[in-house]
């Protein structure tokens, strides 16, 4: 205890040590403070107007590695310090580089970082705590026989939910009854596995609302359906090529177990709580208005400097939260209990999800100024999709692949030197400003989409649920494969090849 | 069929007996001989029942084997008391026949089989300590080792943070009687919280 709580104190000393020495030298040649952070656009760039936060220097990305790093490494090496103390190890790393970046470079700073949490993490957090507080409500339960049939049926309705309540909800809503039907099997650690790929990665690539990085891409413009359109050939083929390995793996499996319980009972199932499924579809329609032309038409609200919001999305946010109170006081409490519901899952996100999105600022403005910022090589390097796909992925697997995506997002504007409100335009949408589909920015887009959704698979620190499902898992008796035990037994043998195939198919 | 040798007696003997020759011969070899004699005694060949091989070079070698890039130089098989006296006896015979020749045979000692488990709730690690608490008389579990951690901070789901409320983990060799080992590390080896290694034989 004590020497937990002395490394976190000689963390934040670390981390106010940093941030005094960034003062003295964050300050960019040239910079301008006070300019708006919208400005960081490449179309500026190109037009000879330099962003001050977009001349960042590279280093200053560190807090935003830092962070990354934290999450992927604590879990695994310090679990019990990291579960008490993940939240500060969060604020630290934000005042590593906030403390610094609003002394160097003032009101710039200042915009940038209000911009940043009033139009991404809040609105990201809102979603993400009602998609999670609807489905929560939502119970599957029955007597399902665990066959492979009656598993891939359990795989494919979750893989399908995944993209309407969320990665986190449907692996909520769906482990248990997979692990239930299951519990009398000896082997059953590849249900879990392909459990993993399929409804807690893979399935939530169909809407904004499927996975965090996708909800992230709406927030910067790229229309709601358009994913959907998007990524449902790289879906379809993903997910067929899982589900038919799993069946003939887990026929194998099946046929290899010493005894089959008899079945009892009719064997149906049943959804209680369905009625929050009116919620979800309130939440969809809230997300889907925010980015209709008539919520565009609403105006702006002014918070600060150049900062504004869109009237349109604070509705939108409205709407979110009312669904989510909505299925708080209509849901018998009952039902959450037995989907494990609590707080702690959420209050995780807000917290560490404060420290990324502070952090990612001068990861993204650099990105954005593409050939002018620093990470020109970077942008100058991958350039094709299927470097894209395998790039976000490779950091996918790896980092949280929400940040990944924004980062390659913002790659893919600085290469084709367009700024945001070019998106929806080069996407093939009719835009006030005339800007033409861009077919390269739709494959490349596709290929972002695909692989920071696809490759959060690869590992467990790929994607928030994997991490859930393993534990839950786990207290349940399922001797889960360790960090490497799961890479190379599962990723390496079952998705890599089907990522393979989706590359030649799709991104070459 | 007349009773093993071992049926009976307070100690039952094992032995394993190494052979040259094919597999498929020497299984028919000892059916035959334990049919045509009506001694009822049991065989396990070693890379059916998970027996180490004696030595990194002889488990390497079985590596190379089993992919069929090189045939087989020896089989390993243990035998129980009534079988191995007539192997012994039959030695020469057997050798004649040119189905396969009795390299050597060597009386078991003991038996140890190294296991470990690793559970994250409290009513599998209760059902485990239950196993390895009721172990038949003849096998002990040498070298214990067993560690508790609870955190009552880390009860619930976690996303991020996926520390668990309880967690034990530990281990031992089970050792004693080969028959009474491998049987218990077989049984032990389905239970999905615990992980058995291959049974180390020790001969005279």
């Amino acid at each position: 205890m004590t020497s937990t709580r002395a490394l976190a104190t000689r963390l934040l000393a670390w981390g106010v040590l940093a941030a005094a020495v960034l003062c003295g030298c964050a300050a960019p040649a040239g910079a301008q403070p006070g300019a708006p952070p919208d400005q960081a656009a490449a179309g500026d760039a190109a037009s000879g107007h330099l962003d001050p936060v977009g001349q960042l220097p590279l280093w200053t990305v560190l807090p935003f590695v830092g962070i990354l790093l934290s999450i992927a490494l604590f879990p695994l090496l310090a679990p019990h310090f990291w579960h008490r103390h993940f939240p500060k190890v969060s604020f630290a790393w934000a005042a590593i580089f906030a403390v610094p970046f609003v002394i160097a470079l003032g009101s710039a700073a200042v915009q940038s970082l209000l911009h940043i949490l009033l139009a991404d993490y809040v609105p990201f957090i809102i979603l993400l705590w009602a998609l999670f507080t609807i489905s929560g409500g939502i119970v599957l339960e029955g007597d399902l026989r665990g066959t492979p049939a009656a598993n891939v049926l359990v795989l494919s309705i979750g893989t399908l939910l995944a993209s309407w309540i969320g990665t986190t909800g449907a692996a909520m809503l769906m482990i248990r009854p997979l692990m239930r039907a299951n519990a009398w099997r000896q082997n059953k650690v590849h249900l879990i596995c392909f459990f993993i790929f399929l409804v807690a990665n893979i399935g939530g690539s169909l809407t904004p609302l499927g996975d965090p990085p996708l909800f992230l891409g709406f927030l910067h413009g790229v229309p709601f359906f358009w994913v959907t359109k998007g990524m449902i050939r790289e879906t379809l083929l993903a997910a067929v090529i899982l589900l038919a390995v799993f069946y003939l793996l887990d026929r194998r499996c099946y046929a290899a177990e010493p005894s089959k319980p008899v079945p009892a009972g009719k064997g149906g199932v049943a959804l209680r709580g369905a009625h929050n499924g009116l919620f979800l579809a309130g939440v969809m329609a809230g997300v889907v208005f925010s980015g209709t032309a008539a919520a565009k038409g609403l105006g702006d609200v002014h918070v600060y400097g150049h900062v504004t919001l869109h009237a349109g999305n604070l509705i939108k946010d409205a709407v979110l939260i009312a669904m989510g109170v909505l299925s708080l006081v209509t849901t018998k409490q009952d039902l959450r209990k037995a989907n494990g519901f609590s707080w702690g899952p959420i209050q995780e996100v807000a917290y560490l999800f404060f420290g990324i999105f502070v952090t990612i600022i001068p990861a993204l403005a650099i990105l954005q100024a593409g050939e002018h910022g620093a990470l020109a090589g970077l942008v100058r390097a991958v350039r094709e999709p299927a470097h894209y796909f395998w790039a976000t992925g490779a950091l996918s697997s790896f980092l949280d692949n929400a940040p990944t995506y924004l980062t390659f997002f913002n790659a893919a504007l600085g290469q084709i030197g367009a700024p945001e409100s070019h998106v929806a335009g080069m996407l093939g949408y009719a835009n006030a400003l005339g800007v033409a589909p861009s077919p390269e920015f739709v494959r490349i887009l596709t290929a972002i989409s695909a692989g920071a959704v696809f490759m959060g698979a690869n590992t467990y620190i790929g994607n928030a649920p994997n991490f859930m499902v393993k534990s839950i898992a786990e207290e349940q008796g399922i001797l889960m494969p360790s960090f490497f035990g799961y890479i190379v037994k599962y990723s390496l043998i079952y998705l890599i090849p089907t990522f393979v195939v989706t590359t030649l198919v799709f991104f070459l | 069929m007349a009773p093993d040798q071992n049926a009976g007696n307070a100690t039952p003997t094992f032995h394993e007996a190494v052979f040259k020759g094919s597999p498929k011969a020497l299984r028919g070899l000892l059916t035959g001989l334990a049919l045509g004699s009506g001694v009822a005694s049991p065989y396990w060949f070693h890379d059916e029942a998970d027996i180490a091989d004696p030595g990194a070079p002889k488990r390497a070698r079985r590596v190379v084997e089993k992919l069929r890039l090189v045939p087989a130089a020896e089989v390993r098989v243990v035998v129980g008391g009534g079988l191995a006296a007539l192997l012994r006896r039959l030695r020469r015979q057997i050798a004649a026949s040119g189905v396969c020749e009795l390299d050597s045979l060597r009386r078991i000692k003991t038996a140890r089989a190294a296991l470990r488990y690793h559970t994250y709730a409290k009513r599998y690690d209760d059902e485990v300590q239950i196993l390895l608490r009721d172990l038949p008389r003849g096998v002990t579990l040498e070298a214990p080792t067993r560690t508790v951690r609870t955190d009552p901070h880390a009860q619930g789901v976690e996303v991020y943070s996926p520390a668990h409320e309880f967690e034990s983990r530990g281990g031992g060799v089970l050792a004693g009687r080969f028959d009474l080992v491998i049987g218990l590390r077989d049984r032990l080896d389905v239970h999905p919280l615990i992980e058995c290694d291959q049974v180390d034989i020790v001969v005279d």
